[in-house]
């Protein structure tokens, strides 16, 4: 038996998982980095929240076919997001509790620096339109932004994203018309 | 009145169509501008992803017993929170709604781990509450 060959075949075969599973995250970790910085306007945490989707994605689905990773992966980053929205909101409850309205020491988080503030050069980069949109994406109700940012950033389908938001077709359909309404009525100005 | 989901009214016109299509290239032209230090943290997260890739292929036991004690642990703190005291005869459990499954799909989702930790301070949190609202 050519035990070389079979392990020379094996070692192929991981390499080729590995080279595929590389450019499949190579081509969305930016996307993927933007739709998440845009969700929680703070890019550490949206550097955080990719790297632990990837992590996940890994993990969970990379025995999947590779045409499914796409809406499995950006499954995963909602989920993250959404857990990481939740987790600032059960801490901001903690802190609100533990403040005192008699009490006189500056509040550490409300004197700390806006973690959505860039710094000047990053602000420079930005020219008011996409500064005007990504605020505008970014007030969206969390459905409509998701299927906005899927549909329109990533070029989902509507099957895909109704895969990646755990939702139906129709919805998916509701959301981004509603989406790119509300959007083009806040941003006529801009985008016109 | 609900809305049906899918209809011809959820069909963008041109112009709605031709907007949508314009920010969604600006929204990836965004993304492909990003700065070096980004990248560098991307491309530094994603080699660690690609490191698990052995793990997910080969031994599945190794991730589900951290999974099993995670769940085990969740449904015990979950109980005990539950309950408060001693049960007196059997129990009607709610039906949990939308949002207290997803919460607890949070807790049960690794790297939540703090959270099971702290859920008895968050049982004394909302018992103070409670008093003080007498």
């Amino acid at each position: 038996m050519d035990y070389d060959g079979l392990g020379s075949a094996q070692g192929d075969r991981t390499l080729n998982e590995r080279l595929a599973m590389d450019r499949f995250l190579a081509d969305v970790e930016r996307r993927a980095f933007r739709i998440a910085d845009i969700a929680v306007r703070n890019a550490d945490d949206a550097l955080d929240i990719v790297q632990d989707s990837m992590m996940r994605f890994v993990r969970r689905y990379s025995a999947k076919p590779e045409n499914e990773w796409a809406p499995l992966f950006f499954r995963v980053l909602r989920n993250r997001i959404i857990d990481h929205q939740r987790g600032q909101s059960v801490r901001g409850r903690v802190m609100a509790w533990f403040s005192r309205p008699d009490d006189d020491r500056e509040d550490p988080v409300a004197s700390a620096p806006d973690p959505s503030m860039r710094n000047p050069e990053q602000q420079a980069g930005l020219d008011d339109a996409m500064s005007a949109l990504e605020q505008a994406v970014g007030e969206l109700p969390e459905r409509q932004r998701e299927a906005f940012l899927l549909r329109t950033m990533e070029g989902l389908d509507v099957a895909d994203t109704a895969t990646a938001m755990g939702c139906s077709d129709g919805s998916v359909k509701q959301h981004y018309y509603r989406a790119v309404r509300s959007l083009r009525a806040a941003l006529g100005d801009h985008w016109s | 009145m609900s809305e049906r989901p899918d209809n011809k009214s959820n069909a963008l016109n041109s112009a709605e169509d031709e907007f949508a299509r314009k920010t969604g290239r600006r929204l990836r032209q965004s993304a492909d501008e990003l700065d070096a230090a980004t990248l560098s943290r991307l491309n530094r997260a994603r080699q660690r992803a690609l490191d698990e890739l052995p793990r997910a292929r080969g031994d599945g036991f190794g991730w589900w017993v951290p999974a099993g004690v995670t769940a085990l642990v969740a449904a015990v703190a979950v109980g005990v929170w539950q309950a408060g005291g001693p049960v007196e005869g059997p129990t009607q459990i709610a039906p949990m709604t939308a949002d207290e499954v997803a919460d607890f799909d949070m807790l049960l989702d690794d790297g939540e781990l703090e959270m099971l930790e702290d859920l008895e301070f968050f049982a004394w949190l909302a018992q103070a509450d409670m008093e003080a609202a007498g």
